[in-house]
């Protein structure tokens, strides 16, 4: 081979590179969710003002200043992953309170869905899961204007299914004391991928919430 | 100028000049077609994953492999040139399946569905890869075009069970469902292609030669014409 052809795939090669590097945010992301994800913990984003209703209809924050929360985004009428998400959260709600962080983590599950799942209707999903109002807030939106913001900053999408239902992706989302979302862990319907997840968000929830922890709190060694 | 009258007086170099403008004519025009439809219908076809990936992407590569034969004579004419740079075709093929893989990236075409900008990129790299593709297949040898068929369909079957042993969706724009079809619709393809590559090579072993005569003989007729006036 002569020089031109060696150039010629030297040019090649390093054109191939770069193209898979560049979509690939250099080798690292396959999907949306991936690159969302990696965005987020590099830069952490201000959720917008989004109004909460709970099931009671009281509002409620997004994000206090004296917990750490961990949001999840559901519709209630939905038949297959929320409901491993909603699994995921009862034994996040176990594990917080076998840490005793209760002082330092919040779970907030938000409904995507507000035409359907007003505050009544959440009280129907509540009866299923079981949350301890102390460490456990299931919310929806007054209505949908704040939704498309509050869905794209979460990078959560949801599209309609054909079959009256939503396709959507499903992550626990740490958002820190100022309000910041923080940390997007992805959840699929494996226990594998759950388990990572819940791990990482309370271990990401638990540095957080270090910084404002009164002294003299022990942590439990596990967490660490 | 006036090697015009030279090729005018031989018939057969006339036809074979003729035959290669108007055919290339034809192919511009049915590429550029080809890809104006698909601008019209990108709504409808980056709406559902299979159509996505299955159909607007491949008629965009061969949209673009249809621009091929407009620089054909070009490169046909100074093969030390660019044609040296693409030794054996491999920069090109390499070039163009490295093309067509990023757009399987499912980020990518996720990025490709929801904006127009990203979905121009997309449009003009696979038009390209069809074009890169389709010259640089004419310059390979039988090994290269081998190694290029196995790997692309390698790489589109690959695509294709991923999809459907995914446990959840891969692309946030595109349901569950849509995912399978897609899967099983690359594995298919990959399965096609195989089959009409051995079909071609196996039932008609005359075809080849008859193409590779085709090919060559405007050249050579081009080359007799020109060298009444030279002398």
């Amino acid at each position: 081979m002569n020089w031109r052809g060696a150039t010629g795939l030297l040019v090649a090669l390093c054109a191939t590179a770069g193209m898979v590097g560049a979509a690939t945010d250099g080798f690292r992301v396959l999907t949306t969710d991936g690159a969302r994800a990696r965005d987020v913990a590099l830069h952490p984003v201000i959720v917008p003002a989004t109004p909460l209703l709970d099931m009671n209809g009281r509002a409620v924050p997004f994000a206090v200043a004296d917990r750490v929360t961990i949001v999840d985004f559901v519709y209630t009428r939905c038949p297959t992953l929320c409901g491993a998400l909603g699994g995921a959260y009862q034994r996040l709600q176990t594990e917080v309170v076998h840490r005793g962080l209760q002082s330092r983590v919040r779970l907030l599950t938000v409904s995507f869905d507000p035409v359907w799942d007003t505050p009544e209707r959440l009280r129907y999903y509540a009866v299923a899961m079981r949350p301890d109002s102390s460490i456990w807030t299931v919310a929806t939106l007054p209505d949908t204007t704040a939704l498309a913001p509050m869905l794209a900053t979460f990078g959560v999408r949801v599209i309609p299914d054909g079959a009256n239902g939503f396709a959507h992706n499903a992550a626990l989302h740490v958002v820190d004391t100022a309000g910041r979302l923080v940390g997007i862990f992805p959840v699929d319907a494996t226990d594998a991928s759950i388990s990572a997840a819940i791990e990482r968000a309370l271990d990401r929830a638990i540095v957080l919430s270090d910084v404002r922890a009164p002294a003299g709190v022990v942590l439990p060694s596990k967490a660490r | 100028m006036t090697g015009r009258s030279g090729v005018h007086t031989h018939s057969v170099a006339w036809r074979a000049t003729a035959w290669r403008a108007t055919g290339t004519r034809t192919a511009v025009a049915r590429g550029l077609l080809l890809c104006l439809a698909l601008i019209a219908t990108r709504p409808w076809l980056e709406q559902t994953m299979w159509l996505h990936m299955l159909v607007q992407m491949p008629l965009l590569i061969a949209a673009g492999s249809l621009f091929a034969t407009a620089v054909r004579p070009r490169v046909t004419r100074q093969p030390t040139r660019l044609a040296a740079y693409n030794a054996a075709g491999v920069p090109g093929l390499l070039l163009a399946s490295a093309a067509i893989a990023v757009w399987m990236i499912p980020r990518a075409l996720d990025a490709a569905a929801e904006s127009w900008p990203v979905d121009s990129a997309k449009f003009a790299m696979l038009m390209l890869a069809g074009l890169m593709g389709a010259a640089s297949w004419r310059q390979a040898g039988t090994v290269v075009r081998l190694f290029v068929l196995g790997n692309g369909v390698w790489m589109t079957a690959t695509v294709g069970v991923l999809l459907l042993d995914a446990p959840n969706r891969v692309c946030v724009s595109y349901g569950t469902n849509d995912q399978e079809l897609a899967g099983y619709g690359l594995v298919l393809v990959s399965l096609f292609v195989v089959v009409a590559a051995l079909v071609r090579s196996s039932s008609s072993p005359g075809e080849h030669a008859r193409e590779h005569a085709r090919e060559h003989a405007p050249e050579q007729a081009g080359e007799h014409a020109r060298t009444p006036t030279a002398t």
